[in-house]
């Protein structure tokens, strides 16, 4: 399967996780955890999306498999460890500029952060 | 703890309705954070029944969503393999029209010959993936009925397509009068 490009738009579940596993490498419950942290709660991200999301991120090559391993805060089971790949990291730096570059432009058109569409 | 372990045969169970290469690859990883959750709401509020319901739900969907990814690689390649095969026809046509050039390509029947070779080659697929499933003994030999109808289809598919082909065949190799 082809790479995915950098430059493309991200969903927002692969954006999360990009964003999670920045951190450094995670399990799949230790993602969850902290995509419901960063989104504040805005966002919950189950088993279905989140492993969806993790396929299509491991055949574009944006994460890997790091290694099984003990988390010590939960029980003696191995788990699976994601971690980002270069190509990920590339991906999750577009993607904020991407939204650095449209919250400036809504900032200049006086959309945000009071908006005169939205409050008048 | 017993009806955390039977959640987990019962997550698993589910998680079987994956295609193949997913579940072996990221079933154990789902199944642990399965585990993990449970245990968390567990121990939190010992309420289960919503995040059961909610997990099972969500996965189910997932397993939807990802069986339908799988449905749409398989039309376009069975749509394309169907364009590959009635080429050599369009081909054929093309280069024989010089023979009776008042006549029109006949796009309308390329199309047809088109479309009932990507149904057959759409539904060859499935056949195939019923009958290894079968022989791996990932679903029941019982399921090996099913097959007996789309088989018979693949039939009629064929015995239309091949039927149409050599009763336009004069006129692909450009005789007067088609």
């Amino acid at each position: 399967m082809a790479k995915e490009q950098p430059r493309q738009p991200l969903t927002p579940a692969v954006f999360h996780i990009l964003l999670a596993l920045s951190t450094g490498d995670m399990h799949g419950y230790g993602i969850m955890k902290q995509v419901n942290a960063d989104a504040e709660r805005r966002v919950s991200m189950g088993a279905g999306t989140l492993y969806g999301s993790l396929k299509r991120m491991l055949d574009a090559g944006l994460v890997k498999e790091s290694a099984r391993r003990v988390d010590p805060e939960l029980d003696d089971e191995r788990r699976i460890y994601y971690a980002i790949t270069g190509l990920g990291k590339k991906a999750l730096a577009a993607e904020i500029e991407r939204l650095r570059h449209l919250v400036e432009l809504s900032r200049r058109r006086k959309l945000f952060p009071r908006t005169s569409v939205f409050h008048a | 703890m017993r009806d955390s372990d039977a959640a987990r045969r019962v997550y698993k169970r589910l998680l079987a309705f994956y295609p193949k290469d997913f579940r072996e690859r990221l079933g154990p990883s789902m199944e642990q954070t399965f585990a993990d959750n449970l245990r968390e709401r567990r121990d939190r509020d010992g309420h289960v029944v919503a995040f059961l319901a909610w997990t099972f739900a969500e996965t189910s969907l997932g397993i939807m969503k990802e069986r339908a990814r799988r449905q749409q690689r398989s039309s376009v390649l069975a749509a394309v393999a169907g364009f590959v095969l009635v080429l050599p026809l369009m081909t054929l046509e093309w280069a024989t029209r010089s023979n009776r050039p008042r006549t029109d390509f006949a796009v309308p029947l390329f199309v047809f010959l088109w479309l009932l070779a990507a149904l057959f080659i759409r539904t060859f697929i499935g056949v195939v993936r019923t009958a290894q499933a079968i022989l791996q003994g990932r679903v029941a030999v019982l399921s090996s009925i099913s097959l007996v109808p789309r088989i018979a289809f693949l039939g009629l598919i064929a015995w239309v397509w091949v039927s149409w082909v050599i009763d336009q065949m004069p006129c692909f190799l450009g005789a007067s009068g088609c």
